[in-house]
């Protein structure tokens, strides 16, 4: 085997590519050959020099991205009405038209500014709103409640009136994980979505609140609260951070469930089971 | 508080394998699942457009990329993995980058100055000489290299992503490897 072919395999036999047979041809060449040699120390060289690099980190930024997902989401439901070219007596219809239509574009993407930033600044505002109940909730959950109460809408309806005003079975209305007794159910008009509210009691008398409502709020609910994404009996669930215990939010059936004062990952897994069973029987 | 969940931590090696429940997830639209497969597999892709396209530019090329995995995941059918195939996506949305540029070098970053210490101003020289000479490969030999070295993708894989004939990689690293030695060299590293 001479240099030229040595040189062509030299990269295929560094990076261990070559098969036996041709691997120990090249081999042998090497061994006799200064030059060659030189070549693939040339390559360790390099390889040693990038394996030694720093990966520059860059930061993730999924709000970034979310946003633009969302108005890719909106650009795609707008469409433009194009004019026909006409014959030359409509010219100037059709750019007065394509005018007319450009100030109405114009217009509305002012309004969408104006509209999303005020958006924007609501949401804050929930997001703080929220944060205090999230951080009472631990300390005192009766407080807690009466921080959500005072602060929105709410509606207590009887268990028997549910379906009938919500216009679905709300996901406790079979009833509660064993170990854990009902305290109260009520529709909450919050800002970011209507839900239903029922707060329930271990049999320590310590409690958890769950949440049952039609939008993944998760940003607004939690703003930048750690979180993390877990499996929780199969079921893909995000964890929030609160200090000393956990929200948990999942998607259950069209809507979505989430739980406020959770201990760990096995009791969301309990009433993820227990939840998935009920839906399984509304659905039945 | 000793926690009893798995820590996860969203910047350690992509999982061989994607859930499909995950994908499955994603392609319904839901964010959670979305912003969970974000974070498993920004810093894979973040990694490599950095070293293809530059520091500068590698946020706007990482937002397309995943733009282009959501949008495109209902054509990814499972028949190659999902690692090979947002490979794929990323290497192309940086390399169609580099032709929408129309330059095959990338401006250094100027960056902002910060105190760093001794070593870490060596590190710091020693990346961006590497990045530089990168930039004055061509693009595609800029690719190979990089899946090779830095990825440490086999042949087979790395003909996958870059769509080349599988025979041919290793002749392209040779070039790659002797082209950027001499860059080195030009630009003040001494081996």
């Amino acid at each position: 085997m001479n240099c030229s072919i040595v040189m062509e395999l030299l990269s295929d036999y560094y990076d261990g590519e070559l098969e036996a047979s041709r691997r120990a041809q090249v081999q042998k060449h090497l061994a006799t050959c200064d030059r060659c040699r030189a070549k693939l120390d040339e390559f360790q060289e390099l390889s040693s020099f990038v394996s030694g690099q720093p990966v520059a980190s860059s930061s993730a930024n999924w709000l970034r991205l979310e946003s633009a997902l969302d108005s890719t989401k909106e650009d795609g439901d707008s469409e433009l009405v194009q004019l026909a070219p006409g014959s030359t007596n409509s010219s100037k219809f059709v750019v007065w038209i394509g005018i007319a239509a450009s100030i109405l574009l114009l217009a509305a993407g002012v309004w969408k500014y104006s509209s999303k930033h005020s958006g924007m600044s609501h949401q804050h505002e929930f997001t703080a709103e929220f944060g205090r109940y999230l951080d009472q909730f631990d300390r005192d959950p009766v407080a807690a409640q009466e921080i959500l109460l005072q602060l929105y809408e709410h509606d207590r309806i009887p268990a028997a009136e549910m379906s009938e005003r919500l216009g679905y079975s709300p996901a406790t209305s079979g009833g509660l994980p064993e170990g854990y007794t009902h305290v109260s159910t009520q529709v909450l008009k919050m800002p970011c979505c209507t839900c239903v509210q029922t707060i329930c009691e271990r049999s320590d008398g310590t409690k958890i609140a769950l949440f049952e409502h039609d939008d993944d709020g998760s940003k607004e609910w939690f703003g930048e609260r750690p979180a993390s994404m877990e499996s929780c009996n199969n079921k893909v669930c995000q964890l929030v951070n609160l200090n000393n215990k956990y929200a948990a939010t999942w998607k259950r059936g069209s809507r979505y469930i989430t739980l406020i004062g959770v201990r760990d990952k096995n009791e969301v897994g309990t009433f993820v089971s227990w939840l998935d069973q009920e839906l399984q029987l509304d659905e039945g | 508080m000793a926690s009893n969940f798995t820590s996860s931590d969203s910047h350690s090696t992509m999982p061989e394998s994607v859930d499909e429940r995950l994908l499955l997830l994603c392609r319904e639209g839901d964010r959670m699942a979305q912003q969970s497969l974000y974070d498993m597999c920004q810093p894979l892709v973040s990694r490599v457009t950095a070293k293809i396209v530059g520091q500068q530019d590698a946020p706007d090329v990482t937002q397309n990329v995943f733009l282009q995995v959501f949008r495109k995941l209902n054509s990814f059918e499972g028949n190659a993995r999902f690692e090979t195939w947002l490979y794929r996506l990323t290497v192309n949305a940086a390399l169609q980058h580099l032709r929408k540029l129309n330059r095959r070098k990338v401006e250094s970053l100027v960056e902002e100055p910060m105190s760093r210490n001794p070593t870490d101003e060596q590190s710091h020289a020693q990346r961006e000489l590497l990045d530089e000479a990168l930039q004055r490969l061509s693009p595609d030999l800029r690719v190979i290299f990089i899946l090779k070295e830095v990825e440490s993708k086999p042949y087979e894989e790395i003909s996958t992503i870059a769509n080349i004939p599988a025979g041919t990689v290793g002749s392209r690293l040779t070039r790659a490897r002797q082209e950027l030695r001499r860059h080195l060299i030009d630009l003040g590293w001494e081996p």
